[in-house]
């Protein structure tokens, strides 16, 4: 009998359809067996990253327009400021507020757009993580990790938990206010808050990283220890057992053959999980450094053409989404850790 | 008119298109009102009468003028902003 027919992965079908639905992509992808995703060998990692790099043109293409403008929109004001220099400077100081305030009202619209769609990829992100921890903490257990599933899940739950607090109450707010008093900092002529906006910014990016390592870092060190600790459990039982006359020796040999068999699907599933988050997050990722690349390169290209203040503004925008990103990756990489040291320390246990 | 058509022909960027027409527009109101003060100047060194306080006025509403085209920028704003905090 297949042990994988009776193993409940029904939020693993219910996160895939998900991304089936949200990504054209994957739905054409052959690069691994949509009907059986436990099927690790028809996986193909050249298709997985020829299908990232086709997400990356699609998303060129798609923030190409945004990028064009307000390319064309800085093009007239650049034009506007070379001819203005040669008449009087009597309007200047004016239209430049003015036109600097229709900068900012666009930047704002698209920083508001990205900030929205990096809060709710990270709230379905860890929504997934809560979602299939229990699967494979529950196979942890059942393969001989007792004391990991009894000592270790309550502290994680509360955690990730935990990050639900970090990200929606910490540092994208912190993010929002520094981006906010950025682009209000720009509207005068004279720099006042400049200070102040790059501590609001520290803070929104430290504080997260604080908690990734104290995260991280607590994790391996119970991990580690609990696996020697389940181990050596398993061994004095196993060597206990073995002085009960005749049954003994076969009770154990059948018992590890089950837990070994259960710890190559213990693997199985934990890798899936991992695969499952890696792809679930990239293509976010994917999305955000395309518009950090092409909006970096419009200040860069514009440089020469338009006077400072509008390439701060630009800058501001840049900070904003640059940071977004960070908090991504932060997030992203944190719970793809938490999975392999999990699989990877129980995997000591039998050592 | 032919403003509208040069946006369309040349400046055809579709969503958010209303931003450069501005940026256009704002544009063509300075160099218009650059104009009118130089043809005024040059109106009062010719002539015996003085057009400064014409000129001044003039001046302050065009930037009136300019000051009234931010206004809905900076509702936008406080809009956008009050919206994402």
């Amino acid at each position: 009998m297949n042990p994988l027919n009776n193993l409940d992965l029904s939020a693993f079908d219910k996160i895939w359809t998900g991304l089936f639905q949200e990504y054209e992509g994957l739905q054409q992808a052959n690069y691994f067996d949509k009907s059986n995703l436990l099927n690790m060998e028809s996986f193909s990692i050249v298709g997985f990253f020829q299908s990232l790099m086709n997400y990356a043109v699609h998303e060129v293409r798609v923030t190409f327009s945004q990028f064009q403008l307000i390319l064309i929109f800085l093009l007239v004001v650049a034009i506007f400021q070379n001819v203005q220099s040669s008449f009087s400077n009597r309007y200047k100081e004016v239209t430049y507020t003015v036109l600097k305030l229709v900068l900012m009202v666009q930047l704002l619209q698209l920083f508001i757009f990205y900030h929205d769609y990096t809060l709710d990829v990270l709230m379905r992100y860890i929504n997934i993580v809560i979602g299939i921890f229990p699967v494979l903490i529950s196979l942890v257990a059942v393969t001989g990790a007792f004391w990991n599933h009894a000592i270790f899940q309550p502290p994680i739950i509360f955690l990730i938990n935990a990050s639900y607090f970090f990200v929606n109450v910490i540092s994208l707010p912190l993010t929002v206010s520094g981006t906010v008093f950025g682009f209000i900092n720009r509207i005068g002529p004279k720099d006042m808050y400049s200070q102040l906006i790059n501590l609001v910014n520290r803070v929104a990016l430290w504080s997260l990283g604080g908690y990734f390592a104290f995260f991280l870092a607590l994790l391996s060190i119970q991990n580690v220890t609990l696996s020697f600790s389940n181990g050596l459990f398993f061994k004095g039982t196993q060597s206990l057992v073995n002085h009960i006359p005749i049954i003994g020796p076969r009770f154990t040999d059948t018992l590890m053959s089950v837990a070994s068999t259960l710890a190559i699907m213990r693997n199985s599933v934990g890798l899936l999980s991992v695969i499952t988050l890696v792809i679930f997050i990239v293509f976010p990722i994917i999305k955000i450094v395309v518009a950090v690349v092409l909006f970096r390169l419009l200040t860069a290209v514009l440089q020469p053409l338009i006077s400072k203040e509008f390439i701060q503004i630009l800058n501001v925008f840049n900070t904003g989404l640059m940071n977004l990103l960070v908090i991504m990756i932060i997030i992203g990489v944190m719970f793809i850790f938490t999975f392999f040291i999990i699989l990877y320390s129980s995997n000591l246990i039998l050592r | 008119m032919i403003m509208d058509g040069l946006i369309n022909v040349f400046l055809n960027v579709g969503m958010g298109q209303d931003y450069v027409h501005m940026a256009v527009q704002l544009t063509v109101i300075v160099f218009f009102a650059e104009f009118v003060t130089i043809f005024l100047s040059e109106a009062t060194n010719g002539y015996s009468g003085d057009l400064n306080n014409v000129g001044k006025v003039f001046e302050y509403i065009v930037k009136l003028f300019l000051i009234a085209e931010s206004l809905p920028m900076i509702m936008k704003l406080f809009e956008l902003i009050l919206s994402i905090l």
